[in-house]
């Protein structure tokens, strides 16, 4: 059935108001596409113009997958293995927790048998006896290095008359 | 999956995506742009993508919401209405091919210038032509809710056009 204006203008006032199905509203859009719809109508015809030339826009297929072929590089099936900067930081992060508790922790044992070591002493007499002993001891030490270096030395200058010689 | 199965599922609907981004965001390349990531989320979970009843309202809620934070980051540009539709293979006279043209680039800016939600109904119902259901699907809106924006949507557009010469 061929709409007139009349009638295209009682459907046109539901269409404003958005009480229309789709199937009128394709019905006006016939009409409304028309010299004569045009001419009665002028906004509605513009407007259903419009949604016309709207509904014909499409896109290139290519341009759809330009993304995944560029990660996949190709048609097939891609095993995309992504960076992820987050998990490396995580992961270089409890590195660094184990390996600074770590010597963290050693430094912290080898103080502890250092000052286990240390023993204080209140009697000055004691503390001085103590001490005599710990510098005869360090004396005795320093005289066994040194007679170890004399030796030592005395052994190199053999080996350069030796060699001298020849 | 191999991208030709893919690209077999969205195919039937990628027009219809592209115009409906494209009306959201005002922008060829912008649009593209969103595709483009929607078919890379796809790949990425096309095992979940295949067991999805309704892909079609799945992929215009995942659209759109890209089209509303790409909306969120950016100003709106326009586009010259010459880039967007061919209106030169049309078997109108060169003057009436004016007049539609300037029509045409005055209704866009009117929709363009709809808050997002309103020119969401009015792209979704009026081009696309998705039942009231469809609609509340892809938007994620009561049925009440997408007949009182399309609603709106309709007046703001009659006296918005009111106002314009045509």
């Amino acid at each position: 059935m061929k709409m007139d204006s009349i009638q295209a203008k009682l459907l046109l006032d539901r269409y404003w108001e958005g009480e229309t199905s789709i199937e009128e509203e394709n019905q006006l859009k016939e009409f409304l596409l028309t010299e004569e719809g045009r001419k009665s109508f002028p906004e509605a015809s513009a407007l259903f113009v419009f949604y016309s030339a709207e509904s014909t826009l499409s896109i290139d297929e290519s341009k759809l997958t330009e993304k995944i072929d560029d990660k996949s590089g190709g048609g097939s099936d891609p095993k995309v293995i992504p960076f992820n900067f987050s998990m490396f930081r995580k992961i270089a992060a409890v590195f660094l927790i184990v390996f600074g508790g770590y010597f963290v922790w050693q430094n912290v044992m080898s103080l502890q048998v250092s000052t286990d070591r240390i023993v204080e002493v209140e009697d000055p007499k004691e503390a001085l006896r103590i001490t005599k002993e710990a510098l005869a001891l360090a004396g005795f030490k320093m005289k066994q290095g040194d007679a170890h270096l004399k030796k030592s030395l005395s052994k190199l200058s053999f080996t350069r008359i030796i060699k001298h010689d020849n | 999956m191999q991208h030709e199965e893919l690209m077999n599922m969205i195919l039937p609907y990628k027009d219809k995506l592209f115009r409906f981004v494209l009306r959201l965001v005002n922008d060829t390349f912008d649009a593209e742009e969103i595709l483009q990531d929607l078919m890379v989320k796809i790949w990425k979970k096309k095992d979940q993508f295949v067991t999805i009843e309704n892909k079609e309202a799945w992929c215009m809620t995942v659209v759109r919401n890209l089209a509303y934070d790409k909306l969120r980051k950016r100003k709106q540009r326009t586009q010259d209405i010459e880039e967007q539709y061919d209106l030169r293979d049309k078997a109108v006279a060169p003057d009436v091919a004016l007049e539609q043209k300037d029509a045409l680039r005055k209704v866009k800016e009117v929709i363009a210038q709809l808050p997002k939600d309103l020119r969401t109904v009015i792209q979704l119902r009026d081009i696309e032509q998705y039942s009231y259901q469809e609609i509340a699907d892809i938007t994620g809106w009561t049925l009440g809710k997408v007949k009182i924006n399309l609603h709106r949507a309709r007046k703001t557009l009659q006296h918005s056009l009111m106002k314009i010469e045509l």
